[in-house]
């Protein structure tokens, strides 16, 4: 079922910016929002993100993803 | 004389397999921190470009989300293969570890023949900071995927010699949430590289 959910939301994501190439801000909102829907599919149904030491995991991935945005924020602000 | 084949003698304890997959979630911490950097670096260049070298001109997005679906079939597979293993069952682990790894090649592929037409028309590594940092991201996620064939061909040469047990099946679990991340960035590299790239956003 994730699989199935993944494929059919690129697949969307696909159509919108194949149809529409000039797209609204809220568009790309849309887009990103699919993107971490899928992120969140990956992480939950595939990764196990919940199954045993779940608080690591948690602060493992959450750790990286601090950095990340903060890198990211310093490097195009 | 007969000769018996050896089975593997090696096993995991439940501790030890835990221990194992959680070491890969904090290698998964330090990798999303590499992928947010070249994410950042990707994004402060990409408006720096030479004329009919912008993302809208160049990327094909049909060959773009033909890879998409490569990659996310793959990530399926792997999940089958784990399946496989934690019910014991040999020859199903193999043969989606396989079908992963095929798809994983053709993957590869499409990415090589990508690269391979900017260069032919002129838009080198060294042409413009978009394509720099273009190139050096989604090389890095090719480079990844690269290395999980290799995984992957060092994983059935294990299953080959040593079936299905704690010990291979664990492996395989931190191979599965190893390729799986990978899926997870070409998430991100698809929408905000391509798709947001290709589009005109107002």
């Amino acid at each position: 079922m994730g699989f199935a959910a993944m494929l059919f939301m690129s697949g969307i994501a696909f159509y919108l910016v194949m149809n529409k190439r000039v797209i609204s801000e809220w568009t790309a909102v849309v887009l990103i929002g699919f993107a971490i829907v899928q992120v969140m599919l990956q992480l939950f149904f595939f990764m196990d993100i919940q199954t045993e030491r779940k608080g690591f995991k948690w602060i493992s991935l959450s750790g990286g993803l601090l950095v990340a945005i903060l890198a990211i924020v310093y490097l195009t602000r | 004389m007969t000769t018996s084949r050896t089975v593997s003698s090696k096993q995991f304890s439940k501790s030890e397999q835990a221990d194992k997959v959680l070491g890969l979630w904090f290698f998964i911490g330090a990798e999303i921190v590499l992928f947010g950097c070249l994410f950042g670096v990707y994004l402060t260049l990409n408006g720096q470009t030479r004329a009919g070298e912008s993302p809208e001109q160049l990327f094909e997005l049909k060959e773009i989300i033909l890879s998409t679906f490569v990659l996310l079939s793959s990530s399926f597979t792997c999940a089958q293969a784990l399946i496989g293993a934690t019910q014991g069952q040999f020859n199903k682990t193999i043969s989606f570890l396989i079908g992963t790894l095929l798809l994983a090649l053709i993957f590869l592929g499409l990415e090589v023949h990508e690269f391979y037409s900017y260069v032919r028309d002129g838009h080198t590594f060294t042409s413009s900071p978009f394509m720099s940092s273009f190139y050096v991201l989604v090389g890095t996620h090719g480079m990844h995927v690269l290395v999980g064939c290799l995984w992957m061909i060092v994983l059935l040469v294990h299953l080959g010699k040593e079936k299905v047990s704690s010990y291979t099946s664990t492996k395989l679990e931190v191979f599965s949430l190893y390729w799986h991340f990978v899926d997870v960035v070409w998430v991100f590299i698809f929408t905000i590289v391509y798709l947001i790239g290709k589009a005109v956003v107002l």
